[in-house]
């Protein structure tokens, strides 16, 4: 049986070493191919259409589809426009478009649709099948109907259905990172195991190498008993270590669950062959009976305007929570007295130098440093009307008085005047859940088109 | 000696927008074996320092990356307006400090 490789990067945008690369495209590989998007951009992405800037993204598509052309080979790629909704997923369609237009190209490609329709979603609410993704709230016929979109995040399968209609090019819309590597060498018959555990390591790209910062793509060779990591760039080396911390990043534990099974990684051997590459083997895919799909939806909350203020007095420093309180009080007040609703704002006061990172973790809440900076935060139904509440926070909450007040001018220090800042609009996930499905096809259609 | 200057690195993300996950990785063998053996890094030491309850707390240890894996609950979903660190990237401050008697590195750390 022949072995695979597969040519990947660390995200579709993010830049890569063009030298890399070329030492990457010489190999030979079956497949070149890199992530598109993340849910770590939390949920506006997903809430506002708005993707990846364009100039690095083309930069990066036009140097990979060249390759493929080049190679003869496929491009794939998923989680398009970061959140892999509809609106992202044509979005990168027309970069794509654009790149291969400029570079006179031409390709069959695969469309895969991730964005979920609310009735489907609503029916299989009904027959009980979404269930929580780790500590949170079973989810609401509300949540869905709220939701301004709704993606499920796709697996190999659709990938693998694509390449078998001939899709020169795959663009996914939300999908399991290793999705989008490991069609190609299931295809050639490779172990599952093998196929998924070196597509999870490759789908971060230079992540599994000793120097991230270098932009080293990474190249997977895949047999029927191992598979080997290496990083293309000269000069840069995988470690046991690199390899084996891909693995478990940000991952809850060392079965890493996928449509319709998990890898398990408890027995796996990692060795250093040389100094730049790993070799791995017994990594296991363990099927289960039922095939669920991750949804993720974002919800719109509100509108933001926040103020930055300095506060250097130590008298209020050091009774700075009981401050606080009496702070919401009278921001209270005003709201009231201008026709504010409690339920149309939101008003937090973020004390950094104290407790602003870790919120309710901060193991240490009472230290006293010698100067804050209090981010006043007010989201709103309105732009108005957060504009307003964070406007007038500065000076109630700089004149407000408190025991043994010195500095009776006033104890907020702006550095930038006016003082409030429109912020992005505030959205929140509204969908973090599994749901159980008999195919895949219910949820993920494939859609061909030349260009 | 702290783990601070045991370990390689201390890091924290999010995994997925429910869960925070803590990595310590070792760059020295007999160091991460005697953390190992020395049965102080426990779901209970983690859910004191965090001020979580023990049971909602998973530490692994993965010999091949030399590594600990903690998973807790965020103390809420990522994102949302009331987000006070969006990848979960500055959340490991209270491991730094976990004593280790008898447990010593053999070279200086390097930065990473």
């Amino acid at each position: 049986m022949e072995e695979a490789r597969l040519l990947s990067i660390n995200v579709v945008g993010n830049g890569f070493s063009y030298q890399g690369w070329q030492a990457g495209v010489a190999r030979k590989p079956h497949l070149v191919a890199g992530d598109n998007g993340s849910s770590d951009s939390g949920p506006y992405s997903l809430g506002t259409g708005e993707g990846r800037g364009s100039a690095q993204l083309k930069r990066d598509l036009g140097i990979m589809l060249q390759s493929a052309s080049d190679l003869g080979v496929p491009f794939s790629t998923g989680s398009c426009g970061r959140a892999g909704g509809e609106v992202h997923l044509q979005n990168t369609l027309k970069v794509v478009e654009e790149v291969c237009k400029e570079k006179k190209l031409h390709f069959r490609v695969a469309l895969i649709h991730a964005e979920q329709d609310k009735a489907y979603l609503l029916k299989k609410l009904a027959e009980g099948k979404i269930t929580p993704l780790g500590p949170v709230a079973p989810l609401t016929a509300q949540d869905i109907e709220t939701s301004v979109r709704i993606v499920g995040m796709m697996g190999v399968e659709p990938y693998i259905e694509a390449l078998d209609q001939g899709a020169q090019v795959v663009l996914g819309g939300r999908a399991m990172d290793p999705a989008i590597f490991a069609g190609v060498p299931l295809r050639m018959g490779l172990p599952v195991g093998l196929c998924w555990h070196a597509s999870k390591v490759i789908d971060k790209g230079h992540l599994a190498t000793e120097n991230p910062f270098e932009g080293s793509p990474i190249l997977a060779t895949i047999t029927p008993d191992y598979f080997i990591i290496e990083p293309t760039k000269a000069g840069i080396r995988s470690r046991i270590q690199d390899v084996a911390g891909q693995t478990m990043y940000e991952q809850s534990s060392f079965k890493i669950v996928a449509p319709g099974g998990a890898i398990d990684t408890t027995d796996c051997v990692y060795e250093q062959i040389d100094e730049r590459r790993v070799r791995v083997s017994g990594s296991k895919w363990i099927p289960s009976s039922k095939y669920t799909i991750k949804l993720e939806g974002s919800r719109f909350v509100g509108y933001r305007a926040v103020s930055l203020v300095g506060v250097r007095d130590p008298v209020l420093i050091e009774q700075i929570d009981s401050y606080l309180v009496e702070y919401h009080k009278a921001m209270a007040r005003v709201a009231h007295s201008l026709g504010i609703a409690p339920d149309e704002y939101q008003l937090r006061l973020r004390v950094y130098g104290k407790n602003a990172v870790m919120g309710a973790l901060e193991p240490n809440p009472d230290f006293v440093p010698q100067e804050v900076g209090i981010c006043i935060d007010a989201v709103a139904k309105t732009q108005a009307i957060a504009n307003t509440i964070c406007g007038r926070a500065d000076p109630v909450g700089s004149h407000l008085s408190y025991p043994g007040r010195l500095c009776t001018a006033g104890q907020f220090a702006y550095a930038f005047q006016p003082s409030v800042m429109q912020a992005a609009p505030v959205y929140e996930w509204s969908v973090w859940h599994v749901v159980e499905t008999d195919s895949w096809k219910d949820m993920f259609q494939i859609e061909m088109v030349e260009i | 000696m702290r783990l601070r200057d045991l370990a390689k690195a201390i890091r924290s993300a999010n995994s997925g927008a429910s869960l925070l996950t803590l990595d310590v990785i070792f760059d020295e063998e007999e160091v991460y074996k005697g953390v190992v053996k020395s049965g102080i890094l426990t779901p209970e030491l983690v859910a004191r320092l965090y001020r979580v309850k023990p049971d909602q707390v998973q530490v692994y240890n993965y010999p091949p990356a030399q590594a600990y894996k903690i998973t807790l609950p965020r103390p809420n979903r990522s994102g949302g307006p009331d987000e006070t660190d969006f990848d979960g990237k500055q959340q490991h401050a209270p491991l730094l400090g976990i004593e280790f008697p008898g447990v010593n590195r053999k070279s200086p750390r390097t930065s990473c």
